[in-house]
């Protein structure tokens, strides 16, 4: 009987073991399924970018006496004079082929006679500014006999008499396709869609009508990263401008600034939370007595709680006006706080020893508290003197004079402070368990062996901890790329090109944010986000894989035991 | 705090001035129909977000049966939260582009219907402490765009560019401004910047009210944004079209048309040709073309709209 319910019970058992096993491993497998599928679908929006243009033939039908296309785009050369200009400016050596005029007219495409399309632009609108050479293409040698040019987009036909036809996006410097056009050899009018989706050919009495397949031509590596001269630009820039606003403007997409931004803001935030995070974690698992360390660790820990949007409300409303008001101090500071503390410990080591010996080692931090915050609010009281002594009373104009760097209120300094709050918790989190897991018998051994508890820590415990150190670091750097709100709310996000840290910045993640309700589904600008979204994802596996090799190899080399 | 008091002042002095001439007292006052219920989703601007939710709660009173979602992240959102059908009422701060017609229309055959629904001006903030007054459209495109295209011959980078002299002669100007997907951004860009780019270096906020906050704390600072954000610590500008004197930017000249930077808030509707507007969306107009309605404009900072425009738009919708 009661053998019987044993093997009940058992049986029971390995069911219950059978359904948790199962249910944890779904769940893990639907973890896994869910990051492949969201990759999957972010590669799916992406794909329709690399799709090749192409072009077919349609029908054909007997030329009528209105335009080839109804609403369509026949040539529109430049005026003589502008040629002529260009030339007398030595731009334009060589005798000029068939012309087309590009984005309202701020710009122009000329083919030469040896095959090259030379694309000259306006580089301001005010008068007196002369146009310069945008770029050139190398057509390989197509002897052009008919340019034409899409209203909206810069894509260009360039049709040779023999019927050989390339379309090229002249912003993007991409070769949509180049073909032998069939029917369309002595064409005698070439009109283009103003949707560019057709493209119509007259040679004699009948016009021969093609399809356009090209529905992201303005993509290309160079569009993305490279920088590339725009009509009214006083150079060539890699600029993002999403949302065109005149006739014949075309977003410009270029990424770069993008990714630059969101290093800079990854970078800036790590300077302020590497440092203190591992130091922190340092002396609370290795110094400090144990009950202050059951306050401090959750202390810190629950600084995580604070929702990221807050703080870069805080940061961009409270903090930034105050980091401007007080610049020299703040930058002072760190300085300020390095040799107050050193000061106030060779004091402290300077007392008689029965003073010292009062206060447990473990729990003299306490009385450093007031020493820091003393330094603090002396360094930031005392930025004016600062100021007048050193900047001559107004730094960011000196930062203008010396450096050139006009001085941003929402720069990258304010986003590391806020972002390097909230990364710390977890660089500080995990550097402590890190540190704090070393086998007790290693540090004891070194002790006994008469090793300093400096010797200790430098020498055993910190090697044995450091992969721990290290994956703690990046996972920090991690969570800072992603990070948006902070970003979001905290800078001016100014797409530019710099590293200094009194400028502005806008990243990946915090352009997402606010462009992605507004791009229209199936647009360039969408896939474009769609791509950011993709890097975003690209950058923080790489950091998360190269962090997951360099542990292992760490750990290997400084195996406890 | 005074400046506070010296703009409530102006307010209701201009409420006083403002009610009787445009009009109010000729609208009709609002006679709720019964029994309705549902809902309905507004998507779109920011500048009109609060005024939305003061219709939304207002009309939720008559109509208790009735609630009405407000989202407002910005006019960009409104076309294509029409479109996927997520919202119907999409309020812009800006006329729809080309585009986003054809957007609409590629997927219903027909265009939506704009709606007028307030009037607005687009004001330029600086600094209280600031001294300056007034601006032209020429010197705020040399500010705020890379491209110059109204013809400014440099860039403004120093307060002293723009006439100003002592301590300010060397200040840097630092513009603050809206995200891409405002419709106050877009109106900025086509009237103030000749359609031109603007400067990376422009702070580009996410909300009207970011934009006069991040001025009011920064002294060198300068932003445009919806009158009706305007709080303590910063100052509208006069601004001149380059031909008359500087005009300031109140509901009068809003209202009159003197004010260049003057436009009518939208509220876009996804209408079949030749068919009714949805029962509730017909009620939600019917209040707003209210005299009660129209109330709230004022009571937002905003200018009501004419009184003939009104009759005409009812008349157009079949109110």
């Amino acid at each position: 009987m009661s053998r019987l319910a044993g093997i009940r019970v058992d049986r029971r058992r390995r069911w219950v073991d059978r359904a948790t096993s199962a249910l944890v491993g779904a769940a893990g497998v639907g973890v896994l399924g869910t990051i492949l599928l969201m990759l999957l679908y972010l590669f799916w929006e992406v794909t329709p970018l690399l799709q090749p243009a192409a072009i077919s033939y349609s029908h054909s039908e007997a030329a009528g006496d209105g335009a080839l296309l109804p609403g369509g785009r026949g040539p529109d050369p430049a005026s003589p004079a502008l040629l002529a200009g260009l030339e007398t400016a030595g731009l334009l050596a060589r005798p000029a082929g068939p012309s087309v005029r590009l984005a309202g007219g701020r710009a122009v495409l000329v083919a030469t006679g040896d095959g090259e399309l030379l694309e000259f632009g306006r580089t301001s609108a005010a008068p007196d500014r002369p146009w310069a050479l945008f770029r050139r293409l190398d057509s390989g040698g197509l002897p052009v006999r008919w340019l034409v040019a899409e209203p909206q987009r810069a894509v260009v036909f360039a049709l040779a008499a023999d019927g050989r036809l390339q379309a090229w996006h002249t912003a993007a410097e991409r070769r949509l396709f180049a073909t032998r056009l069939p029917r369309a050899a002595g064409a005698e009018a070439v009109a283009v869609a103003a949707d560019g989706t057709a493209f119509a050919v007259r040679v004699g009495e009948t016009v021969h009508h093609y399809r356009v397949r090209n529905p992201h031509p303005e993509v290309s590596f160079t569009s993305l990263w490279a920088s590339a001269w725009h009509p009214d630009y006083p150079a060539p820039a890699r600029v993002w401008q999403s949302s065109p606003a005149g006739a014949g403007d075309e977003p410009k997409l270029n990424l770069a600034p993008l990714a630059l931004g969101t290093f800079k803001a990854a970078l800036y935030s790590m300077l302020f939370a590497a440092p203190l995070g591992v130091l922190a974690a340092v002396y609370t698992a290795y110094f400090m007595a144990r009950p202050l360390r059951r306050v401090v660790k959750p202390g810190i820990e629950l600084m995580e709680a604070v929702p990221t949007v807050v703080l870069g409300f805080i940061a961009g409303l409270w903090l930034a006006p105050r980091v401007e008001h007080a610049l020299a101090g703040v930058l002072a500071a760190p300085l300020v706080l390095v040799a107050g503390v050193v000061a106030v410990g060779a004091l402290w080591s300077s007392l008689p020893g029965r003073w010292r010996r009062r206060v447990p080692l473990g729990y003299r931090p306490l009385l450093m508290l007031p020493v820091v915050a003393l330094l603090a609010w002396a360094s930031v009281a005392a930025s004016p003197l600062i100021e007048t002594a050193c900047f001559g009373g107004d730094v960011s104009g000196w930062l203008e004079r010396e450096f050139g760097i006009a001085y941003q209120q929402r720069n990258a300094l304010v986003v590391g402070m806020a972002m390097g709050f909230a990364v710390l918790p977890t660089v500080f989190s995990i550097t402590e368990d890190a540190i704090f897991s070393v086998p007790r018998g290693l540090s004891d051994g070194s002790l006994a062996l008469g090793a300093t508890r400096w010797q200790t820590l430098t020498g055993v415990v910190l090697p044995t901890a450091s992969p721990g150190i290290f994956s703690a670091l990046m996972i920090g750097l991690g969570r800072a790329i992603g990070e948006t709100m902070i970003v979001l709310m905290a800078t001016g996000n100014t797409p530019i090109l710099d590293v200094d840290p009194f400028t502005g910045l806008r990243s990946l993640s915090a352009n997402i944010a606010m462009e992605a309700p507004e791009s229209i589904v199936g647009s360039t600008h969408f896939r474009v986000l769609f791509l950011a979204a993709l890097l975003l994802f690209a950058f923080t596996f790489v950091i998360n894989t190269l962090a997951e090799l360099v542990r292992q190899r760490l750990r290997y080399r400084y195996a406890a035991g | 705090m005074r400046a506070r008091r010296a703009w409530r002042l102006t307010c209701l002095l201009l409420a006083l001035v403002a009610v009787p001439a445009l009009g109010d007292r000729t609208l009709p006052p609002y006679e709720p129909a019964s029994g309705l219920v549902g809902s309905l989703g507004s998507a779109g601007s920011d500048t009109l977000a609060n005024l939305m939710s003061l219709w939304a709660r207002a009309f939720g009173a008559y109509h208790p049966a009735v609630t009405v979602e407000v989202q407002a992240a910005g006019s960009a959102t409104a076309p294509p939260a029409l479109a996927e059908g997520t919202a119907e009422l999409g309020p812009m701060s800006r006329a729809m582009s080309g585009r986003e017609v054809d957007a609409f229309r590629e997927r219903f055959g027909y265009p939506p219907t704009a709606v007028p629904v307030a009037v607005d001006a687009v004001a330029v903030f600086v600094h209280q402490d600031n001294p300056l007054r007034a601006l032209s459209l020429a010197e705020l495109d040399a500010v705020f765009s890379i491209t110059r295209r109204c013809g400014t011959p440099r860039r403004f980078t120093h307060w002293g560019d723009l006439g100003l002299g002592g301590s300010w002669r060397r200040r840097p100007v630092v513009a603050y401004g809206r995200n891409t997907a405002s419709g106050t951004h877009s109106y900025f860009r086509s009237e103030v910047l000749c359609e031109g780019d603007f400067h990376p270096l422009v702070n580009e906020l996410p909300g009207s009210a970011s934009v006069v906050q991040a001025v009011g704390a920064s002294p060198g600072a300068i932003g445009y944004s919806s009158l009706g954000y305007q709080s303590a610590g910063v100052r509208p500008l006069a601004i001149s079209d380059g031909a008359g004197p500087a005009v300031a930017p109140t509901a009068e000249n809003a209202g009159s048309g003197r004010y260049p930077l003057a436009r009518y808030l939208y509220t876009y509707v996804n209408r079949p040709p030749g068919r009714p507007l949805a029962v509730l969306e017909r009620e939600f107009f019917r209040f707003i073309y209210s005299r009660e309605g129209q109330r709230l404009v004022l009571q937002d900072g905003y200018v009501p709209l004419p009184a003939a425009l009104i009759a005409e738009q009812r008349e157009a919708l079949g109110l």
